[in-house]
């Protein structure tokens, strides 16, 4: 049983470089590009307008955000290697975090919005306590030294998932800051690492160009995905945990089923390289589940799903 | 000529005139490197005070000093100028390797030369062909043209590989109708072009072919932005490796280099335009960014001349470089052994026709 999506709206151009990553939150779609202007659109109206801007210090790109709405926060982390936090209200710098000693990558708020962790390229993990008012740093964790490409909060905040360059993906427990499991099934880099919305699942895609799901609590891998024919650059699941949204290399985004663990629908808008997705978090409204994809061709792009048959 | 020969022997009257005061030699560097902003020192004057608080654009160099590291670097001083003032005075032309085999127990290293000769340029305010000084040819061309040379001789190109010759030499270019001139990084790339008859194609017309065999000397530099200069209407192209250093090595064609910052407007050609090969063009071949290469890519980014609209292909090439943590050598491109002759060729087509 195949879904169809369509694409409803797209604002090409929308930022003068690649846009390398999309954040979404109940009311915007947040973008980021070559340059140091984050772009926040609106996701609740239909021409999804620019909304609004916040010019960070991160001169040279933006390459990874994340926002948590309860906090009123947005990380973003630049292609210099640090990551500066903000505050949706008032679009004020909330804190700068930096290390001489390296660079951080990837970067994601717990749900609850008490922490934010990311990777850095020496392989660490770090871990802020996002509620303090100097985020201060509350945990480290450690792995082999390959840069972290990738992290992941487990909805329960339970669990802190991280994919390495080297093909490392791991689980570690945040209550006792151990490594749960080192997961097999990559060699090469795994780009991207997304947790189920109940935390069950784990699903990792990367240079393989196959994404590898896991029972959390077991570490067993317990299907792949197949049909991307480059990197997959991103993933995400929506909020019903039944369908796997991802975005690749190879210019097109899937959509799988988890029931059937097959792909359901392909988007092959793009005419370049897709570097990341995102399910809108507009559900619990009257609206059919959709999401958004950007790439190197500057268009932030919706979907929705095609009701009626 | 007379010029700087006379600078030269101010130099030294003020020098021997200060040992007569104070017992000490003194003189003052300009240091390239420190002055971004090519500042040049004007007039050359004696300090009084010894110590090197190093003044960061301009070095004092004593003798006696107060160390035997300064005592050399005055005896390195010394023997250049010396050497620069011998050859203004017959009229010959050496090559900074030439300096340096003179007296490579004193020199040590050929950097150090390198290092003395644009600093004592850029103090007597002279370009450093003035100081009858050039560097050793490095750079390689190949085609079908002719440079006239100021001796009256005429260099002809006939599809074989030439020494670009030091450009003091080149009275002019003659390109004789040609389509386009393509620059590459690489000598082994150059060469396989070359074997080809790249210079001569019935898709893409008559070229000439250059390379700087990596970081291009001043030499093959002059001989690009002449030709850019003086043949605006002919297509520049320039093809890199899709790694930092490949961006950057384009950049130093393209807009100079901080080192010559003082000579640059007759090294740059800004018409340069990058055909490739682009990171992410590639069906495999990718290596890994090592942290090193992500340093550099990151330097790089943060230069001037990266935030200008040209550089900006540039500019997101290095970012998708750091995005993806890849990067790729131009003769990996494709699916087979001619992949880069099918892949340049491709390119230069495209941006013809548009023209």
């Amino acid at each position: 049983m195949s879904k169809q999506y369509f694409s409803t709206n797209l604002t090409p151009e929308a930022h003068p470089a690649d846009i390398f990553c999309v954040e979404t939150t109940s009311e915007y779609a947040i973008t980021s590009s070559g340059n140091s202007t984050l772009k926040f659109w609106s996701a609740t109206s239909n021409n999804h307008e620019l909304s609004l801007t916040i010019k960070t210090t991160h001169r040279l790109g933006i390459h990874h955000i994340s926002a948590n709405k309860e906090l009123g926060l947005v990380a973003a982390v630049g292609f210099d290697g640090e990551i500066s936090v903000w505050s949706l209200q008032d679009c004020s710098c909330r804190a700068v975090i930096s290390d001489p000693k390296t660079a951080y990558w990837a970067v994601r708020f717990s749900a609850d919005g008490e922490f934010l962790a990311a990777t850095s390229l020496d392989g660490g993990i770090a871990v802020w306590n996002a509620t303090s008012d100097n985020f201060e740093r509350c945990g480290d964790l450690e792995t082999k030294g390959s840069p972290g490409l990738a992290i992941d909060y487990s909805n329960d905040g339970r669990f802190i998932a991280s994919g390495h360059e080297n093909g490392g993906l791991y689980i570690f427990s945040t209550e006792t800051a151990r490594l749960l499991h080192s997961l097999p099934g990559h060699i090469k880099a795994v780009r991207a690492v997304a947790f189920s919305p109940l935390s069950k699942l784990l699903a990792a895609g990367g240079d393989s160009n196959v994404i590898t799901v896991y029972d959390v609590t077991s570490g067993e891998q317990v299907f792949n995905l197949s049909g991307h024919s480059r990197w997959i650059m991103s993933l995400d699941w929506n909020f019903t945990g039944e369908y796997l949204l991802s975005g690749s290399f190879d210019k097109s985004l899937k959509v799988w089923s988890i029931e059937q663990t097959e792909c359901v629908a392909t988007q092959t808008e793009s005419d370049s390289a897709v570097w990341a997705v995102k399910w809108s978090k507009t559900a619990g409204t009257a609206r059919p589940q959709g999401f958004v994809s950007v790439g190197i061709d500057r268009t932030v792009r919706w979907y929705r799903e095609a009701t009626g048959s | 000529r007379e010029e700087v020969l006379n600078k030269i022997e101010n130099l030294i009257s003020d020098l021997l005139a200060g040992v007569a005061d104070t017992g000490l030699a003194k003189i003052k560097l300009s240091n390239r490197r420190a002055a971004d902003s090519a500042r040049q020192v004007q007039d050359m004057k004696l300090h009084l005070t010894a110590r090197s608080a190093a003044d960061t654009k301009q070095n004092i160099v004593a003798f006696p000093g107060p160390n035997i590291l300064n005592s050399w670097r005055f005896a390195v001083l010394m023997r250049t100028l010396d050497i620069i003032s011998e050859s203004l005075s017959s009229g010959r032309v050496v090559t900074k390797r030439d300096v340096y085999y003179r007296e490579t127990w004193l020199f040590k290293n050929q950097a150090i030369v390198d290092r003395i000769v644009d600093d004592i340029g850029r103090t007597l305010n002279v370009p450093r062909a003035a100081l009858g000084i050039v560097a050793a040819q490095k750079g390689l061309t190949c085609g079908t043209f002719c440079m006239h040379k100021k001796d009256g001789s005429l260099m002809t190109v006939e599809g074989e590989i030439q020494l670009i010759p030091p450009f003091d030499e080149i009275k002019c270019i003659d390109v004789m109708d040609i389509d386009f001139v393509l620059v590459i990084e690489k000598e082994a790339i150059f060469r396989t072009l070359c074997a080809c008859k790249f210079y001569n194609r019935a898709d893409i017309g008559r070229s000439i072919l250059i390379t700087g065999k990596g970081y291009p000397d001043l030499s093959t530099r002059q001989f690009i932005s002449y030709i850019a200069a003086r043949y605006p209407d002919t297509p520049l192209f320039g093809a890199v490796d899709s790694d930092p250093y490949g961006i950057d090595i384009l950049g130093t064609y393209k807009f100079g280099s901080r080192a010559m910052a003082h000579e640059n407007s007759h090294l740059t050609a800004l018409t340069l335009e990058w055909v490739g090969v682009n990171v992410l063009e590639y069906e495999d071949g990718w290596t890994k960014l090592s942290t090193v290469d992500r340093k550099k890519a990151l330097k790089m980014l943060t230069l001037p001349w990266m935030e200008a609209e040209v550089a900006e292909a540039m500019r997101l090439e290095l970012q998708r470089m750091l995005f993806l943590g890849q990067k790729a050598e131009m003769n990996v491109v494709g699916t087979d052994a001619d992949g880069v002759i099918k892949y340049l060729a491709q390119a230069i087509k495209t941006r013809l026709g548009g023209r």
